[in-house]
């Protein structure tokens, strides 16, 4: 962690001062020689800033998928800071680490510039944006012609101008658009929306008590929800985290419960046991659901001793959380959970989403202040309806390649699953696919088993990377490399944030050869014979976007970029589920095979203790998964993950901070430093996501640390169809 | 006069570095010479572990040794507002300052041979802004103000939520309390 890193650097910088005063002295009189004028960082930003000098442009954070509000600061044509604005409900002026070092992704002198294809020798060579789409989109109909539109996938994260994706993919024919959920949230998406229709959001600022099952709000950090819950927490909530790691959230919570990874389903079972056998829930809440008696009935084994056994966490702490929740509800709930064992990283993740979101149904807290909330209506309209976007190509009725949405993954819908395809591509089953665009993701670190990425991309006919850095996907696979303007150059698609509608706009021009994602995509279309789908801009999209309600970009691009909205209509109860209530017992879930309540389902693989480990990781507040750790101000925070392991383990192993340990599974090895600590499990291991970048143009990043994705096996967890990630044995060696 | 402090509560800090990256930008200072920087602490065994993140700066002190030790009178102490200041022309880079503060408050900048420290964003507030590390804290862990003001909302929040400056017994009189 780089939090020790300055810790050392520290003491080592006094050390060597406290050593040599005489030195130090002799420092003082050479350098009263040299009294040469300085620049003065400091009185500089102190002088009062002249408003003409600098101008505000109001838009969008795009450094995570929160999308907070920001002022950017320009002045002379450079952007010299980001602030949050103050106005925007979302930031509400205040912004994260990643958020203010956004100026650095356009200052990143590792950016990529220009076009790039690789030639016959397999470097990347700059060429022109006519060449490159002219060849792509000639590449794109041949591969259509002889294979069929499904031969071509769209990867893609984040999903800002996905609805534009879709289009072109839908226009070209294939099904295969898909986005990062199942390396993250697939399971968390099919628990909730079979509980209730959706997923909820909590009312973080108003709440009580919070359980957290494996979120680390503090780590993956939402800047909103984190204003929220740490009010709440000064105003006397509770806060609660069940996590195998001392993580930033444990670390700030009232009680750390060490849970043993993959078994937070026990734990959430025997609280539903608790609230039932002991009458705690709401009435209410039950009367508006369906399958009550059937889950009580399912949890009556699932006492707190029995999950104690299971989970390391003692029976009394199971039932005294329990009933605190009881006793703050409404205002109390369990955290809707996002990755970790909520969501894609474990192969129980559906059954535990579908277990707390039991919890919280029987709480009684959704709809409730400091409770739950679910999403209300798009202010939009929905752009199928818009005269501009006719004639809409019709999405394809073809299957997709990774079968979601069909018999085999009926849940997993849309959210599809893109880790499989590299499987996809080595069997052609259940057809070839031969080309695939990438966007902004990074498979060969985002997707599990990165070394499998790179071969089976590299048996492709087409490769092309969309992004402004030399990801580790485009330095290794792809045949084009398109450079995108960034967030801060461009436009983006009218969104709605909060209860106001803002604009992301760019705030100067772009400095190098590059081109936002909606050029490149109106161009890649014209090039592949598409162009009448295509026939408008962006800006004319957000004026057709904007003109149902009576509005113009330019009144959101002035001084402030939001505009309040009416407000949404109370939380409406009828749920979107196939009975309009809250399923207990959930219908979709029997329809696709699986056990209509929540029943205990064990995790899929078990370390023994004594040779191997569980590898669990996550996420840390200075880092957005691999897109950050090449920007200097964030590297300088955390330049490289280490591996958390618990001191009786590492003793074992000879093992002390700092060393170099290998960390070897059945399908990869990864090299990075220890890290002794008392706050892990002994039976896991952790490391920080997104690091062990391969590609070495990107020169901070290159070789730091260590990547879990090279070391986690391609696996599909039950009805989700999410990669289970944390279900991956490793053993460690020190490295001599 | 007014006595600018601050108070960090750390039941609220989200230990996500907003602060140190908020300071680097707004004076554009080389990665990693943050004038504020959290340091880790871990105690306890497991499972009763316990890890606490202080954001550490310049403490403000109102008897700085840092300020006594300074051969060129580069550190001083501004009247009118009880801060430590930094006169970077009169700076010799000598670092008996850095040596001083009990803090490690002080960081060396290489590339101006001078040393840099938080300057409590004298410069915003007297144009009636907050400090940036304030303005931008995601956890609404800290409250600037006036120690002179019992009135002041950082005096109150200090003597409602029992904060204290840390390791008061150096007699260095910090400006900065902290809630543990």
């Amino acid at each position: 962690m780089s939090k020790f890193g300055i810790q050392e650097r520290r003491i080592t910088r006094r050390r060597f001062l406290g050593a040599g005063a005489a030195t130090v002295a002799g420092l003082a009189v050479a350098g009263s020689l040299v009294h040469r004028p300085r620049s003065l960082p400091e009185a500089r930003a102190a002088a009062p800033r002249t408003p003409v000098a600098e101008r505000l442009v109001p838009s969008i954070c795009q450094m995570c998928s929160t999308h907070c509000g920001i002022l950017i600061h320009v002045a002379q044509g450079q952007i010299t800071r980001i602030s949050g604005n103050p106005d925007d409900p979302i930031s509400r002026g205040r912004l994260c680490a990643r958020g203010q070092a956004g100026l650095q992704v356009v200052t990143d002198p590792d950016r990529v510039r220009q076009p790039l294809k690789r030639d016959g020798s397999g470097r990347l060579r700059p060429i022109s944006w006519d060449q490159a789409f002219q060849e792509i989109g000639q590449k794109l109909q041949e591969i259509r012609a002889k294979d069929g539109p499904q031969a071509l996938v769209w990867l893609t994260h984040p999903e800002v101008l996905a609805s534009w994706e879709q289009r072109f993919m839908n226009a070209y024919g294939s099904p295969n658009w898909t986005s990062h959920a199942p390396t993250c949230f697939s399971s968390r998406n099919v628990g909730w929306v079979a509980t209730v229709g959706a997923v909820p959001s909590g009312d973080y600022a108003n709440t009580r008590y919070y359980v957290s099952f494996g979120r680390g709000i503090n780590d993956g950090i939402s800047n909103p929800q984190v204003q929220g819950l740490m009010t709440a927490h000064r105003n006397g909530a509770h806060l609660v985290a069940l996590d195998p790691r001392l993580s930033d959230f444990a670390a700030v919570a009232d009680e750390w419960l060490p849970v043993r990874p993959g078994t937070d389903l026990a734990v959430a079972l025997a609280m539903i046991h608790v609230l039932i056998a002991e009458h705690l829930y709401s009435p209410d809440a039950v009367a508006q659901s369906v399958g009550f008696d059937q889950l009580a009935q399912a949890v009556q084994p699932y006492t707190p001793e029995w999950a104690a056994e299971r989970s390391g966490i003692d029976a009394a702490t199971i039932a005294r959380i329990a009933r605190g929740l009881a006793a703050a509800a409404p205002a109390a709930f369990v955290d809707p959970g996002w990755h970790g064992p909520q969501g894609g990283m474990y192969w129980n993740g559906v059954a535990l989403t579908r277990a707390t979101a039991c919890l919280n149904a029987l709480l009684g807290n959704l709809g409730k202040k400091g409770g739950l909330k679910l999403p209300g209506p798009s202010p939009l309209p929905d752009e199928k309806s818009l005269p501009l976007l006719q004639p809409a190509p019709q999405p394809p009725k073809l299957p997709r390649f990774d079968g979601a949405g069909g018999p085999e993954w009926p849940l997993a819908k849309g959210m599809g699953r893109a880790h499989v395809l590299p499987e996809v591509i080595e069997s052609g089953k259940p057809y070839p696919v031969r080309a695939v665009i990438v966007y902004h993701t990074n498979p060969v670190r985002a997707y599990p088993h990165g070394a499998r990425v790179i071969e089976a991309f590299r048996r492709l006919d087409l490769v092309v990377v969309i992004d402004h850095q030399m990801s580790d996907t485009a330095w290794t696979t792809a045949d084009y490399v398109l450079p995108e303007s960034t967030y801060l150059e461009r436009l983006g698609p009218v969104q709605v944030s909060g209860t106001k509608l803002v604009l992301p706009q760019p705030a100067i021009r772009p400095l190098y050869d590059t081109l936002g994602e909606d050029e490149i995509i109106r161009r890649l279309a014209e090039a592949t014979g598409l162009g009448g789908y295509f026939s408008y801009t962006l800006d004319q999209y957000n004026r057709a976007m904007l003109a149902p309600l009576g509005l113009q970009p330019a009144d959101l691009a002035e001084r402030e970029v939001t505009l309040p909205l009416p407000p949404s209509p109370p939380q409406p109860l009828a749920l979107k589920t196939p009975s309009g209530k809250i399923e207990l017992a959930s219908s979709a879930m029997e329809k696709a095979g699986g056990p209509a309540v929540p029943v205990w389902e064990p995790p899929l693989v078990e370390p023994d203790g004594k040779t191997n480990f569980r590898l669990i990781t996550g996420h840390v507040p200075m880092h957005t998964h691999t897109s950050t750790e090449n920007l200097a101000y964030l590297h300088a925070l955390m330049p490289e993950n280490q591996l958390w392991i618990h001191p009786s383990r590492a003793r074992a192993l000879g093992i002390r901070e700092g060393d170099l340990v290998e960390v070897r599974s059945e399908v990869g090895r990864e090299r990075l430093r220890a890290h002794v600590t008392e706050g892990i499990v002994p039976e896991a291991v952790w490391m920080a996501h997104g690091f062990g970048c391969i590609s070495p143009a990107q020169r901070l990043a290159y070789g730091k640390g260590a990547s879990d994705a090279a070391l986690a096996p391609i696996r599909s967890a039950p009805y989700s169809g999410a990669c289970a990630t944390a279900e991956t044995l490793v053993t460690v060696r020190k490295v001599v | 006069m007014a006595r600018y402090g601050m108070l960090i509560d750390l039941t609220m800090c989200a230990q996500c570095s907003a602060c140190t990256v908020a300071c680097e930008t707004l004076y554009r200072l080389p990665p990693g010479e943050s004038g504020v920087h959290l340091r880790s602490f871990e105690t306890g065994r497991f499972p009763a572990v316990r890890r606490v993140t202080l954001p550490v700066q310049c403490m403000q002190c109102q008897d700085p040794p840092c300020v006594k030790v300074c051969p060129t009178g580069a550190t001083y102490q501004d009247p009118e507002t009880g801060t430590v200041q930094m006169d970077y022309q009169r700076c010799v880079g000598c670092r008996y300052c850095m040596t001083a503060c009990p803090y490690g408050a002080r960081q060396f900048d290489e590339a101006q041979g001078t040393v840099a420290k938080c300057i409590f964003c004298t410069g915003r507030v007297k144009q009636g802004l907050q400090p940036a590390c304030v303005e931008t804290c995601i956890g609404h862990a800290r409250i600037f103000g006036d120690l002179d003001d019992p009135g002041s909302e950082v005096s109150r929040a200090i003597a409602e939520r029992h904060a204290l400056p840390l390791r008061p017994d150096l007699g260095t009189r910090p400006s900065v309390y902290y809630v543990f």
